[in-house]
């Protein structure tokens, strides 16, 4: 790096501990450019050729309102607790999951089950956040979530698609934080229609003739205002390239066959599940699922036992596509709430939040399947063997990724924040 | 959302507030006080019944409750001795709420030892009728009290910050004086910095330009500026032919009276406290809190009133407007203390909650006085029937439970305890109210209301230099693009101002104003730099306050523009939804939730996103401009319009408030006259400009 960018990068850290990123930018562009020194396209390319060989990518299955593990991955058949839902056996000897999962018990020889998750956090708001960002709400720093970060630090800066997707999910817990807006998750609502206003309003030829006049009208406010003219370009050349790119087929669920299809099922879950493996498949490197409505503090059996139907099919089709396609060794999926539920049965017949020991499961990526990790006690209260925090488990994702877990981004007010704060990873998954 | 163990705490709590004295402990904190807290009169029967009733619902409680949260007092519910309440403030044994045997089984109100579960609604309804009436009758410090608190509290001399000595006592002028006087200022100020720079940068002026903006600009500017969307083309064309020489600041006037005044600036501070909301649920004070700023702009409320009703808020979030803080906070009396300091001073004491100010002279234990000053509030639904009623309370009596709150440490008391960093799970050190600006101490034990409204008085004090500093450098920074200090809200005695003598010319002549918003408005908008064309962001090693720096439009202000360009009431963003700043369904704020940005962040520090892109080049207003649809905006324009040239002037002025330059009208022509359709040709017209980055920023 020039000397010159230097001293102008450094007059701005000492004042506020960081780099304003405009400053930055105009450092590169009129010092280091000018100087031949290194321009900020090769260094990006540098940094794609680099990324594009790891292809790393995770898919979070994400149960919004904290899904029972009692009726999920840990029954607990032969104890009050675990209530009336029974264990069925696995395709894997000594891996009983509950009797709503079917499909996912044909397939557990692809994931590993971590039954003894454990967080302080029961309240959803803040529960979310933690499970997404590693760390919990304040007021003065608002954290990236696990997506963002990935999209910060793993994603192919030359790629023409959004690198944090989000399908179904909604809430304020998951955003880019202090890594800017351009970090936050790309929402589809609906995983069968094309991403909201992605669609030209006119043909391509004429899309492109406005985007000409928009330019040529520009040039006398780009005269006054160059840096906001400059950025505006910068923004639509971006996301024009994205609408205008053949990659945004990897939205269009109908590219995929019939069957294919029917094995995910055509419920929402199960369209976003198909959605993540194609977006997956087309360099899109973190995809969030999410599935809402776990929060059963009433009629939990029942409730559990139709979302179960939901999630089941959808949810082993992805592991086996992933496997037959090839894809599953280094795209992590991830199965998560924001806690657990109580042990005891309310008088509502339903379960409250519980996060001092809940479940959770990690398929590809690394990590060996057909296996469970940590237990609770006998009664399910509390983790007994291998507890896993959160920070533990996001530690894991990072490693599944090759992301520096250890490394630390500035936030808004100059204070450097740790990608994981404390933890570390669950390596002996890997093994 | 479903949270049976917080309702029932609720239940539990708002019972507790009320002044009850149970199983009086004395604690080392309160042995030899003055005014012991009268006995209830309820007879000895009473009280063990009320007690049994407590035990139930603390058992109930561990049930329903995650079981990693402990009750940190063995003894279960303790009311703490509250050694400076007067009798008076204790509430009166006829209205404590709840007692059972009060009951009267005629109005049917709860049996003793009955479980509030087992109420029928409407007992509950008539339950939560009496709390409110006792809780609104307990008696609160007068001013004349809050204000001996605060001149005879101690003054601690090692915490009185040396360099924070009051702004000098002047004589209040006008805006106009005022504006000529900063002038002079600045250009005192800059003249070592620009004589500095001139040989080393080319870009930078040499000398202080002077000149003023054209009127099309200044117009744009202070509407966008004081009332948040642009001038009408009437509005405009009246204001280009008015010959007066003093109309820029006879607008002003006429802006600042105006209810947009209010509004738009009630949304703006709306947004300064909601983006830093901790909680999703904070959400629900945005809209009290922006009707009743509105309300207060528009009177024209003096700013050290506003601030001192935010700190020592309470009630019902739904009605008062000034609990929003709290709320945005859930009442983790940390965060309200850190976002207190930065959004009222300006001084982000947070870093020290943890150690000491890495580059600031703060220890940790002056975050944690200040701290001091507001454990005593709470934050919760205010009955189970209602889980989205909060209301934010005092809550003098202890403890109070909650899962993992205060980030997990321990919470037992309703004093502040800064943790022991070695031993996180100890219960630290005991902290007394001390404002770390004045050094001044309260004595143990007061109340919530009497500490709150202590630090109101405290933080507006005029012997506190940053209150003033505070929102002179946020707007004028508004105003003008660049702050004194940046970013707006990180600034104190280690930070270094640029002009900061003409900073205080300010902050001193808007205290001596009686901190009247208003006259602030005037008073920067008649300055010179405010007046000057404007510029993007200087580099870094530019001068400061050569032009006036175009702005990212807030999210509200580009709605207002978009749907005043349009003709249209409003404009939908669909699946645009579950952005940030989310706090309403209907089309404004699902708008935010898209094109919104944290207001205090630095300005060209925001930026755009995708989303944002796709929204405006591919999204609904596209349905506004189809000049084929009769009765579109354009269709409208172009019929009225047969002149091309008329109708491109008309759509400059709706977009961008101004008419095209020479360049720009022969663009456009040419673009109409290669289109063999016109009404398309000024689709992609309207388009581009509605795409534009001029109308996506104000000059």
């Amino acid at each position: 790096m020039s000397l010159q960018l230097h001293r102008c990068v450094s007059a701005r850290t000492t004042r506020d501990g960081f780099v304003s990123r405009r400053d930055f930018l105009r450092g590169i562009s009129t010092t280091a450019l000018a100087a031949g020194a290194l321009t900020w396209t090769d260094m990006m390319t540098a940094k794609a050729d680099e990324l594009r060989k790891q292809g790393r990518a995770c898919i979070l299955l994400y149960m919004q309102g904290g899904a029972s593990q009692f009726e999920t991955f840990s029954p607990l058949p032969g104890h009050a607790n675990g209530g009336e839902t029974k264990a069925i056996d696995t395709n894997v000897a000594g891996i009983q999951i509950a009797e709503h999962f079917p499909e996912m018990a044909k397939t557990a020889d692809l994931y590993t089950i971590i039954r003894s998750m454990t967080s302080k956090e029961g309240s959803h708001p803040r529960a979310s956040y933690l499970l997404h960002t590693g760390y919990l709400p304040t007021a003065s720093i608002k954290h990236p979530s696990i997506g963002s970060i990935t999209a910060h630090e793993i994603a192919d800066p030359t790629s023409e698609l959004p690198s944090y997707v989000r399908v179904g999910g909604r809430g304020n817990f998951a955003t880019g934080g202090f890594l800017g807006v351009k970090y936050d998750p790309f929402d589809i609502a609906n995983a069968t229609l094309p991403p909201v206003n992605s669609k030209p309003t006119t043909d391509n030829t004429r899309y492109r003739e406005r985007l000409d006049l928009l330019d040529r009208l520009q040039s006398d406010f780009a005269r006054t205002n160059p840096a906001e003219a400059n950025d505006q370009k910068q923004l639509y050349g971006q996301a024009s390239r994205m609408i205008l790119s053949p990659e945004m087929k990897a939205f269009d669920l109908n590219q995929e066959s019939s069957k294919s299809r029917e094995a995910y099922g055509r419920s929402s879950f199960g369209s976003g599940c198909l959605l993540a493996r194609r977006l997956v498949e087309a360099g899109v490197p973190f995809v969030e699922v999410v599935s809402g409505n776990w929060d059963t503090h009433d009629d939990n059996y029942n409730r559990v036992k139709g979302l179960a139907g939901q999630v089941d099919k959808p949810m082993a089709a992805l592991l086996r596509d992933l496997k037959e396609r090839g894809r599953l060794d280094d795209t992590m999926v991830v199965w998560m709430g924001e806690f657990g539920r109580t042990p005891t049965i309310n008088p509502r017949g339903g379960r409250d939040h519980y996060p001092r020991v809940f479940t959770t499961w990690i398929a590809g990526g690394g990590v060996k399947g057909g296996r469970v990790l940590g237990k609770t006690d006998r009664s399910g209260s509390a983790p007994e063997e291998r507890p896993v925090t959160v920070a533990d488990f996001l530690q894991t994702i990072c490693h599944s990724l090759k992301i520096d877990a250890a490394k630390q981004n500035m936030s808004a007010i100059g204070r450097p924040i740790k990608i994981v704060d404390g933890g570390k990873p669950v390596l002996e998954l890997f093994s | 959302m479903r949270r049976s163990g917080i309702k029932l705490l609720a239940l539990v709590a708002l019972l507790g507030i009320s002044g009850l004295t149970i199983a009086q402990n004395p604690t080392p904190e309160n042995k030899g006080l003055q005014n012991p807290v009268p006995k209830s009169s309820a007879s000895d029967a009473k009280k063990q019944a009320f007690r049994q009733f407590l035990e139930r619902q603390r058992e109930m409680q561990k049930q329903a409750a995650a079981p990693a949260t402990k009750p940190a007092t063995p003894g279960g519910l303790r009311t703490i001795e509250n050694p400076a309440a007067k009798p008076a403030m204790e509430m009166p044994a006829a209205e404590m709420p709840a007692m059972p045997g009060k009951a009267a089984p005629a109005k049917g109100l709860p049996i003793p030892g009955a479980n509030p579960r087992e109420l029928t609604a409407e007992q509950r309804q008539q339950l939560l009728e009496r709390q409110r009436e006792a809780y609104a009758k307990m008696p609160r410090p007068t001013e004349s009290q809050l204000q001996s608190i605060v001149k005879t509290a101690k003054v601690v001399e090692k915490k009185r910050d040396q360099n924070s000595e009051g702004l000098p006592k002047v004589a209040p002028q006008s805006p106009s004086e005022v504006a000529r006087a900063i002038d002079a200022s600045l250009v005192k100020e800059l003249a070592p910095m620009l004589k500095a720079a001139a040989p080393a940068t080319k870009t930078t002026p040499v000398s202080i330009s002077s000149t003023k903006c054209d009127d099309a600009t200044y117009l744009r500017r202070v509407y966008l500026d004081i009332i948040g969307r642009s001038p009408t083309p009437e509005e405009l064309t009246a204001f280009s032919f008015d010959p007066s020489s003093d109309k820029r600041a006879v607008v002003v006037d006429r802006l600042l009276a105006q209810k947009e005044y209010g509004e738009n600036w009630a949304r703006y501070w709306r947004d300064v406290v909601m983006y830093r909301k901790s909680d999703d649920r904070g959400a629900i004070a945005a809209r009290p809190m922006q009707q009743y700023l509105a309300a207060e702009f528009n009177k024209n409320t003096p700013w050290d009133e506003i601030a001192r009703k935010f700190i020592a808020a309470e009630g019902l979030v739904a009605e008062n407007g000034n609990t929003a803080i709290f709320m945005a906070q859930m009442g983790e009396h940390e965060d309200v203390t850190s976002e207190m300091s930065r959004i009222f001073l300006g001084i982000q004491m947070q870093c020290a909650q943890c150690h000491d100010h890495p580059t600031d002279r703060w220890k940790r234990e002056q975050f944690h006085e200040l701290a001091a000053f507001f454990p005593r509030n709470s934050t919760r639904p205010e009955s189970q029937d209602n889980q989205f009623s909060y209301i934010v309370m005092s809550v003098n009596t202890e403890p109070r439970f909650r899962f993992g709150g205060n980030n997990g440490r321990p919470r037992a008391s309703n004093e502040h305890y800064m943790s022991d960093l070695k031993d996180p799970t100890a219960r630290g050190t005991r902290m007394e109210p001390t404002f770390f600006i004045s050094g001044k101490q309260l004595p143990s034990g007061l109340t919530d209301l009497e500490r709150r409204g202590a630090a109101a008085l405290m933080f507006t004090g005029e012997d506190n230099p940053w209150f003033a500093r505070a929102v002179v450098n946020r707007l004028w920074s508004e105003l003008c693009g660049e702050g004194f200090y940046e970013p707006i809200d990180d600034i104190g005695p280690d930070r270094e101002a640029t002009a900061p003598k003409t900073l205080d010319l300010l902050s001193a002549q808007f205290q001596a104003n009686n901190y009247d918003l208003k006259w602030l408005m005037r008073t920067i908008t008649q300055t010179d730099l405010y007046q000057r064309p404007s510029q993007s962001r200087r580099n870094p090693d530019q001068v400061p306050f050569q032009a006036n720096v175009a702005q990212r439009l807030r999210g509200d202000q580009l709605y207002s523009q978009l749907t005043s360009a349009l003709g249209i009431s409003e404009v939908s963003s669909a699946g645009a939804t579950f952005g940030r700043g989310l706090y309403g369904r209907d089309t404004r704020t699902q708008f935010n939730g898209v094109f919104g940005y944290d207001p205090s962040v630095r300005r060209d520090e925001v930026t755009a996103s995708i989303p944002q892109a796709l929204a405006l080049m591919n999204g609904q207003s596209n349905y506004a401009i189809d000049g084929s649809r009769r009765g579109s905006v354009l269709e409208s324009i172009l019929r009225k319009n047969p002149d091309n040239n008329d109708a491109i002037q008309e759509i400059y002025l709706r977009c961008l408030s101004r008419e095209p330059s020479e360049n720009e009208l022969q663009v456009s022509l040419e673009h109409v006259k290669k289109n063999s359709s016109r009404s398309r040709a000024f689709e992609d017209l309207f388009w581009a400009l509605l795409n534009s980055a001029e109308f996506h920023h104000r000059r």
